[in-house]
């Protein structure tokens, strides 16, 4: 049940209890330690961005890539096509394993993305997920499309 | 924490190395993760709505929503004009249930929020402005080329 899914405070069990009192807090973990992880995980897990990336539209390169579901850094880098300049767009897989290596269905909800440097009034939009695309232009002051670096964040 | 015997076998034991590494990370990303992302759509040739919603106390995800349905911790949404909202959340939420497994109000307060704007045009420029009016309400402005314009957006709130 873990990314790409985002599993419920209810995925990780019961509220836990204490089997009998914690005697030396260094060794033994207490269930309000324990619940205190769930419900943060599941929180946290809602929030944070399933995928993050750092690319350079100019070369063009991939320069970072982070994504939940992949937590030792074992996939392929995203299919990511230069349409033109200023203009990608960034294709995500139907599926994705989870950490028990089952296929699950992800499709991109929202992002972000964020020009990094350039000049004053040089701007990454990306547009609302169509399907497994998100497409980021990037413009200039004059709205022109221009190749620069930004990072994308995916929900 | 600190291990109580030496670890025997990795695949059964739960170790203090593991349970350290588990809380260090938890503890940063609670400091770094969003409490809320949305994403709202405005006026326009679909209903407002809250297209997306992922929030950190609530199990729920949701998916277009419309204004009048909103969970009951978002106090209101207002469309004041044209690119010009007020989101406002309530100042308590139910948060993480008791040993009881009973979940008691605590007070929900926001510092600051990012985002941005999404357009399904070419050639313009959108602009996201927010402002933290006080703890639970952020006000939000939006212009495309320097006109006050109704565009989808995102927003992370922390």
């Amino acid at each position: 049940m873990g990314f790409p899914e985002r599993p419920p405070r209810v995925a990780f069990g019961p509220e836990m209890k204490n089997k009998r009192p914690p005697q030396i807090p260094e060794t033994d973990l207490s269930a309000d330690q324990v619940n205190l992880d769930f419900w943060q995980i599941s929180g946290a897990g809602r929030t944070l961005p399933m995928a993050v990336f750092l690319y350079d539209g100019a070369t063009p390169n991939l320069i970072f890539q982070a994504m939940a579901f992949d937590p030792n850094q074992e996939l392929a880098d995203l299919t990511i096509v230069k349409n033109g300049t200023g203009d990608y767009t960034f294709t995500f897989e139907a599926t994705y394993k989870n950490e028990k290596g089952q296929d699950i269905a992800f499709v991109p909800r929202m992002s972000m993305a964020m020009f990094q440097g350039g000049t004053a009034g040089d701007k990454a939009t990306p547009f609302p997920p169509f399907g497994q695309d998100i497409l980021v232009r990037v413009r200039n002051a004059a709205e022109a499309l221009i190749d620069g670096t930004f990072m994308l964040a995916v929900w | 924490m600190r291990d109580e015997r030496r670890t025997v076998n990795s695949k059964t034991e739960f170790t203090a190395a593991q349970a350290n590494l588990s809380f260090h990370q938890l503890g940063a990303m609670g400091l770094i993760a969003p409490k809320a992302v949305m994403m709202w759509f405005p006026p326009g040739d679909e209903a407002a709505d809250l297209r997306h919603g992922n929030f950190a106390w609530d199990q729920t995800i949701y998916n277009a929503v419309a204004l009048g349905s909103l969970p009951s911790y978002i106090s209101s949404y207002v469309v004041n004009g044209v690119g010009d909202y007020t989101l406002t959340f309530a100042n308590q939420v139910l948060g993480r249930p008791d040993d009881d497994g009973i979940q008691q109000l605590e007070v929900l307060s926001f510092q600051f929020a990012m985002g941005d704007v999404n357009l399904s045009g070419g050639g313009v420029r959108g602009f996201f402005n927010v402002t933290l009016v006080n703890p639970q309400t952020f006000n939000i402005e939006i212009t495309r080329s320097a006109v006050p314009s109704h565009q989808p957006y995102v927003i992370a709130v922390f």
